[in-house]
């Protein structure tokens, strides 16, 4: 220790002045080098966060896309059955739901009252006699024009036909080792 | 950060890492985490990109650097000065070199000081910063840093007198 006093002062000064002042403080160089790495370090790690961020809500859009689209495809099928099936008249069906209603379709209770169905007249004979086919027709015709001989040759011909066939009985010789080549 | 940023803060760092260190060391005392306190003050800085629009740049660095390297302290910092004075009289193979041995107790009592006492003490020692900019970045004001360097300064001379009268004692015995 310095033994005057302006030599204490000037040493204690100094002293003073050293404590903030170490001999082994970071040079400004390698201090500035080792915040820029770690400012760029972190710029990177910003710029792969942003990409990720932006990235997650489209993945997310499209996965719901395609589920919203490969999970519609099998009720589509489903409602067009179901649609098609209403046993109520045609001209008495209620009218057709618009479109966004399809999904789940709603049978009106009021088009099925039965009031609204007209009653049929009640029938001396059942069942009913159904018109003549066109082959009715046609066989009625053919028996006002054609003369009775001819349409009893039809009627024989006809039974004819119906008859069994007879094939005369077939003889086979037995083969002969001569005959062979 | 566009090129030409990143130049200008690079050169900003350069220009004021020093400085920012020497606040840290002031009140940490150890070169490896004043250096982790001037990464940590300026990359603050960068982020909230508030290094080009400083008004009193010294003391917003001061500031910020004082809180960060108070942040990093240790809770119990604080030892005895009679323990230092003990350590201090042993007798050390650096006895011969005066200047070095006193500059270490001196050191030595000022971190044994309170810290309401040592705090102006060491930012004074940071010659860059006025009593005002010291009285801004502890939140104190400027008379009062005064009284406590000057404070601080008395009751290291007053250990530092008590040191060589115990050292001339034990060498006359």
């Amino acid at each position: 220790m310095p033994q005057s006093t302006p030599d204490f002062e000037r040493e204690f000064e100094r002293a003073l002045a050293a404590y903030a002042d170490p001999n082994d403080a970071g040079y400004p160089q390698v201090l500035a080098a080792r915040v820029m790495a770690e400012v760029r370090m972190r710029q990177r790690k910003r710029r792969l966060w942003l990409g990720i961020s932006a990235a997650a809500p489209l993945l997310g859009c499209m996965l719901v896309a395609a589920v919203l689209y490969f999970g519609r495809s099998e009720p589509q099928h489903r409602e067009a059955k179901v649609v098609s099936i209403p046993a109520i008249p045609h001209a008495e069906r209620a009218p057709e739901p618009p479109a966004y209603a399809k999904a789940r379709p709603k049978l009106v209770r009021g088009a099925r009252a039965p009031n609204a169905r007209p009653r049929l007249p009640k029938l001396d004979q059942f069942p009913a006699p159904a018109p003549m086919s066109e082959q009715e027709k046609l066989l009625v015709q053919f028996v006002r024009r054609t003369p009775p001989s001819t349409q009893r040759f039809v009627v024989k011909m006809q039974e004819q036909s119906d008859e069994p066939l007879r094939i005369a009985e077939l003889s086979i010789p037995d083969l002969d080792s001569k005959t062979q080549p | 950060m566009a090129r030409r940023d990143e130049e200008e803060f690079t050169a900003f760092v350069q220009r004021q890492s020093r400085f920012v260190f020497r606040v840290a060391y002031a009140v940490l005392r150890n070169s490896h985490d004043a250096d982790d306190v001037v990464q940590e003050v300026f990359l603050k800085l960068y982020r909230n990109n508030a290094w080009g629009s400083m008004r009193d740049e010294k003391a917003y660095l001061a500031r910020i650097a004082w809180r960060a390297a108070i942040d990093h302290l240790p809770k119990q910092t604080h030892t005895e000065v009679d323990e230092i004075e003990v350590a201090s009289i042993a007798p050390s193979p650096e006895q011969t070199a005066l200047e070095a041995d006193f500059q270490r107790k001196v050191h030595r009592l000022i971190d044994g000081l309170p810290e309401e006492l040592r705090q102006p003490l060491a930012l004074s020692t940071v010659q860059e910063l006025t009593s005002g900019e010291i009285a801004q970045v502890l939140g104190i004001p400027e008379g009062t840093v005064r009284t406590r360097a000057l404070r601080a300064r008395q009751l290291l001379r007053e250990k530092l007198a008590a040191l060589e009268g115990q050292r001339h004692a034990a060498k006359h015995s």
